[in-house]
């Protein structure tokens, strides 16, 4: 589903060159759930940054499905951004002048799909995610877990080939934190979504499938869960550990 | 503190600009106004209390008030600016007092600064602008710019005001105590209830009928009910004022929930960008409304001058005309031609008669001021009238009348609609001497702007028998000379008729001197009765004074004088309209470019997020354009429609009709309006332009 190789990424600030990334390579399969940790500064926001399309890389090849999305011009890149990626941010990113309905309408809104498909695929995924009776309420007058989950939904919207979640339990307090991992769990499990979320949550991290570790702009390791949950976040925290517990936010 | 604080003013220059420049302009606009309508030149020429300085001022004052909202406006997104510098350095435990003394200063510099350029740069600003009309309009060098210190006092008026506020704003903003408050003042965003669908019909209703009703039913009172409305019925207006804000808060916010769900859906984003500062920007969308509607009225009232200008020469007028009384040793015809001659005018149409005052009983209109009602009243004997034979109105004319025996034609101006004074009103005549009655009836109007202004309420021409026998024993001191004529090229003889009126004014007596109104048989009858009379008193009879043929019951009516006189006239009235025009569409400008830069500004978070769920440069072009251009488009048609409609609504109820003078200014103004529309546009895509460069 989602393919890198050999990505570098660096800034330039006067003389100095920072290589952020370097060399990285990894693959998503479809349907599956893969975080990606790191210490501050390992690279992990530039990591997603990069696959969102939301920065130019250096070198490297970024597949999405069967795209190469490293050389697409700005109006080829705004369709993949809408059609086939979903996108959930730490801040949530909700208009705040529109509805719940609304903003989970918003990618086909922008895409110009036919009214009733969009509304028929907004009510389903409202009832998916528990948030069917907030429908016609505004974000001010939401919780940030239901904002969060409005904006899972949003995501979905377009049947993206993955979502990327750039901290998206970040904002939120345990319990809302909990709805969120379910709404992804939920995802995954009832429309065979494809995740790869960045977190600095351990916790959050321990529901996925596979996690990437990364750390100074490389792939540190992987782990893949073959446990319980419990035993997961176990030994991601062992990992973590070892950096010294400094995998705070970017 | 100090050092931090100008590290922090350099990062927000842009906001220091942009408020000095929302200060400079409107005090460089209002002053520079005020210096040429409050210069010797203008000031001499405007008549004390006259429509032209209300309208005037009242239009000033709407500008100005204008102005002061987009200062005021400007300083609000100043605030917001600094409430995150001003929250944070609170938070680190600067003092609120520390603060407040920064802001102020920086307040005080920026308003001094900005206003005393503003001050300095309106005398060359006034100078050119005068210079620009001069080119164009003023054809005199009576009208030269003069330069009076007075006009500065309005304009540091304006100014000390517009600093008392911005104090004021500045002083509660920094009141807030809360530092959480002050933070969130940047992003604080106020909650629209839902617009109801009725919003946007009711408001064109409310505009109509404050129009309808304000200016209106004023017009309908007195003609059909016979009542003179209060000043209060103003107030109708602000019913319009209401349906514009309803109608613009409906443009703006209002999303018509799925009547037309792809309608609904295609304005759904660009509608949000306003949804939480609507009630702001319908504010600022209702006054940028009135300041058009005023642009548009101001170029309409000036037009009007101009085109009236040239309505001098009548087919119904003589090139030059005079009454005077039979008694008093006046120029006549040897001098006239003795003039002409040695001017080298050839004088044709010469015509000399006599016609005699008669003291008149007639019905008429009056108004009273107890019961605020029109009443009809029957004037027995208060005045006397002229009375001319039908020969020599004929003779006069040219025009070919019968009047029966028994019967008079009432002398008009052309076109004359009057409201107090019937032509049919005349009943019965009295010879002032014999004191012997005659009744009469109507028989028609004539129309003669020579005889019309020489008597009130009219001249009237009845049979020659009859004039014999009304006027039999009538003593001279009753009797006018009246001389009128036309020249050969009437526009080479302002010298000869400045000789004229010179001879003219030198050979005036007592029996003469008497001012507008006076009436010889209301003199009498004041004299007899004891009374004093109210217009008995004498004027300045000098050729100096500027004040003579306006209010002068034996002024000349010399066409190439008036002419001259009226044309200074509405050079002063026109560059005082199109002054306020000028202002009015730079205040517009200025409100719509900052609005729609403030948008930009407030949404860009929202264009990241629609960026990042994957809109491009077109989508959210389209949804930046379709806001911007609410913000403009909207108060730029209200405002002219109205502007227009008013303009028109006016017009029509002042005599039920629209005159061709009217409707070639009605014209016009469509033209100027859509000129104005041009200007809007040229706003309109240079916002976009700096606007889609914050957002894009």
């Amino acid at each position: 589903m989602l393919k890198v190789e050999k990505l570098n990424k660096s800034y330039t600030n006067g003389m100095n060159t920072y290589h952020v990334l370097k060399d990285v390579s990894l693959h998503v399969k479809k349907g599956e759930f893969v975080g990606v940790m790191g210490p501050s500064g390992s690279g992990k926001t530039t990591l997603l940054n990069c696959i969102s399309c939301f920065i130019p890389h250096d070198s490297g090849n970024i597949r999405l499905g069967d795209i190469d999305i490293s050389g697409l011009d700005e109006r080829r890149l705004a369709h993949v951004r809408n059609e086939k990626l979903g996108f959930v941010f730490q801040d949530f990113m909700l208009l705040d002048g529109l509805t719940v309905r609304e903003n989970i309408c918003l990618p086909q809104i922008i895409a110009k799909k036919p009214i009733a498909q969009m509304e028929a695929k907004s009510e389903k995924l409202c009832s998916l995610f528990g948030i069917k009776k907030i429908m016609d309420k505004y974000p001010a007058e939401i919780s940030g877990g239901e904002k969060q989950r409005t904006a899972v939904a949003r995501a979905l919207m377009n049947n993206p080939y993955i979502i990327l979640a750039d901290e998206p339990t970040g904002n939120l307090d345990s319990k809302s934190c909990k709805a969120v991992i379910d709404a992804f769990l939920q995802a995954k499990e009832q429309i065979g979504a494809t995740i790869f979320m960045v977190t600095h949550d351990t916790y959050a991290a321990s529901f996925c499938d596979r996690t990437v570790i990364l750390k100074d702009g490389e792939i540190h390791q992987e782990v893949k869960r073959t446990g319980t949950r419990r035993e997961f976040m176990d030994e991601l925290l062992d990992i973590l550990r070892e950096f010294g517990g400094d995998e705070d936010n970017e | 503190m100090n050092k931090i604080y100008k590290k922090l003013q350099k990062n927000t220059k842009g906001q220091y600009y942009l408020l000095s420049f929302c200060v400079f302009l409107p005090v460089l606009l209002v002053t520079s106004f005020s210096l040429m309508y409050f210069g010797p030149t203008v000031q001499e020429f405007l008549p004390e209390g006259g429509d032209t300085r209300k309208m005037a001022s009242l239009l000033l004052c709407i500008t100005a008030v204008g102005c002061f909202v987009f200062t005021v406006y400007a300083s609000g997104l100043f605030f917001r600016v600094k409430a995150r510098e001003y929250g944070i350095l609170m938070a680190l435990g600067t003092e609120k007092r520390q603060l407040k003394r920064l802001l102020f200063q920086e307040l005080s510099v920026v308003t001094a600064v900005s206003s005393l350029v503003g001050l300095l740069l309106s005398v060359p600003a006034s100078f050119l602008i005068w210079k620009l009309f001069e080119l164009f309009i003023i054809s005199n060098e009576q009208m030269t710019y003069r330069f009076g210190a007075a006009g500065f006092l309005p304009g540091i008026l304006f100014a000390c005001v517009l600093a008392c506020v911005l104090g004021i704003v500045g002083r509660r903003f920094i009141n807030r105590s809360d530092i959480m408050e002050i933070l969130r003042t940047q992003q604080k965003t106020e909650m629209v209830k839902e617009i109801k669908r009725w919003t946007f019909p009711v408001g064109i209703v409310l505009i109509v009928l404050g129009i309808l009703l304000g200016a209106g039913l004023p017009q309908v009172a007195a003609r059909v009910w016979g009542i003179g409305l209060p000043g209060i019925v103003n107030l109708f207006y602000l019913l319009s004022l209401v349906g514009i804000y309803w109608i613009l808060l409906s443009a703006v916010a209002q999303s018509r929930t799925k009547k037309n769900r792809s309608k609904y859906y295609g304005n759904l984003v660009s509608i949000s960008l306003m949804r939480f500062t609507a009630k702001a920007t319908t504010k600022n969308m209702c006054v940028m409304t009135l300041l058009i509607f005023v642009c548009g009225f101001s170029a309409f009232y000036g037009m009007q001058y101009i085109l009236a200008g040239g309505g001098v020469q009548t087919k119904n007028s003589k090139d030059f005309s005079l009454h005077y009384p039979v008694l008093e040793e006046q120029i006549g015809k040897e001098e006239i031609y003795d003039t002409a001659s040695s001017y080298g005018i050839e004088v044709t149409d010469f015509m000399e008669y006599t016609a005699t005052n008669l003291v008149v009983s007639y019905n008429a209109k009056d108004f009273n001021e107890e019961t605020s009602r029109y009443i009809e009243v029957y004037r027995d004997k208060e005045m006397a009238a002229i009375f001319v034979t039908e020969s020599d109105f004929e003779k006069m004319s040219r025009q070919d009348i019968t009047v029966a025996p028994g019967t008079y034609q009432t002398v008009t101006a052309t076109g004359y609609n009057g409201f107090f004074d019937y032509e049919d009103g005349l009943q019965e005549v009295m010879n002032p001497d014999t004191g012997k009655t005659y009744p009469l009836t109507y028989a028609g109007t004539v129309e003669s702007d020579v005889l019309a202004p020489f008597s009130e309420p009219f001249a009237y021409v009845v049979g020659d028998e009859a004039y014999q026998e009304m006027t039999e024993g009538v003593r001279d001191v009753y009797k006018e000379r009246i001389i009128s004529f036309n020249v050969v090229n009437v526009e080479d003889s302002y010298d000869f008729a400045k000789d004229l009126l010179a001879q003219y004014v030198e050979h005036t007596t007592d029996l003469s001197n008497h001012m507008g109104y006076w009436n010889i048989w209301a003199q009498k009858m004041a004299d007899e009765a004891g009374e004093a009379y109210m217009y008995g008193d004498k004027i300045n009879m000098t050729i100096e004074n500027n004040m003579l043929l306006g209010d002068w019951k034996y002024a000349p009516a010399f066409n190439i004088i008036t002419a001259q006189d009226r044309m200074q006239m509405i050079s002063v009235y026109v560059m005082l309209s199109l002054y306020i025009f000028i202002i009015s569409l730079a205040a517009v400008s200025v409100m719509a470019y900052v609005r729609s830069i403030s948008v930009a500004a407030y949404n860009k978070g929202l264009f990241e997020s629609m960026t990042k769920l994957g809109a491009d440069a077109h989508y959210k072009r389209t949804v930046l354009k379709k806001q911007i251009a609410r913000i403009v488009q909207y108060p730029g048609i209200i405002g002219c429609v109205l502007g227009f409609t008013f303009a028109f609504v006016m017009n029509f109820m002042n005599d039920g009709m629209i005159s061709a003078i009217e409707s070639k200014a009605l014209a016009i103004l469509a033209v100027m309006l859509l000129g104005m529309g041009v200007v809007l546009y040229t706003v309109y895509k240079y916002a976009m332009y700096k606007a889609e460069k914050i957002v894009m």
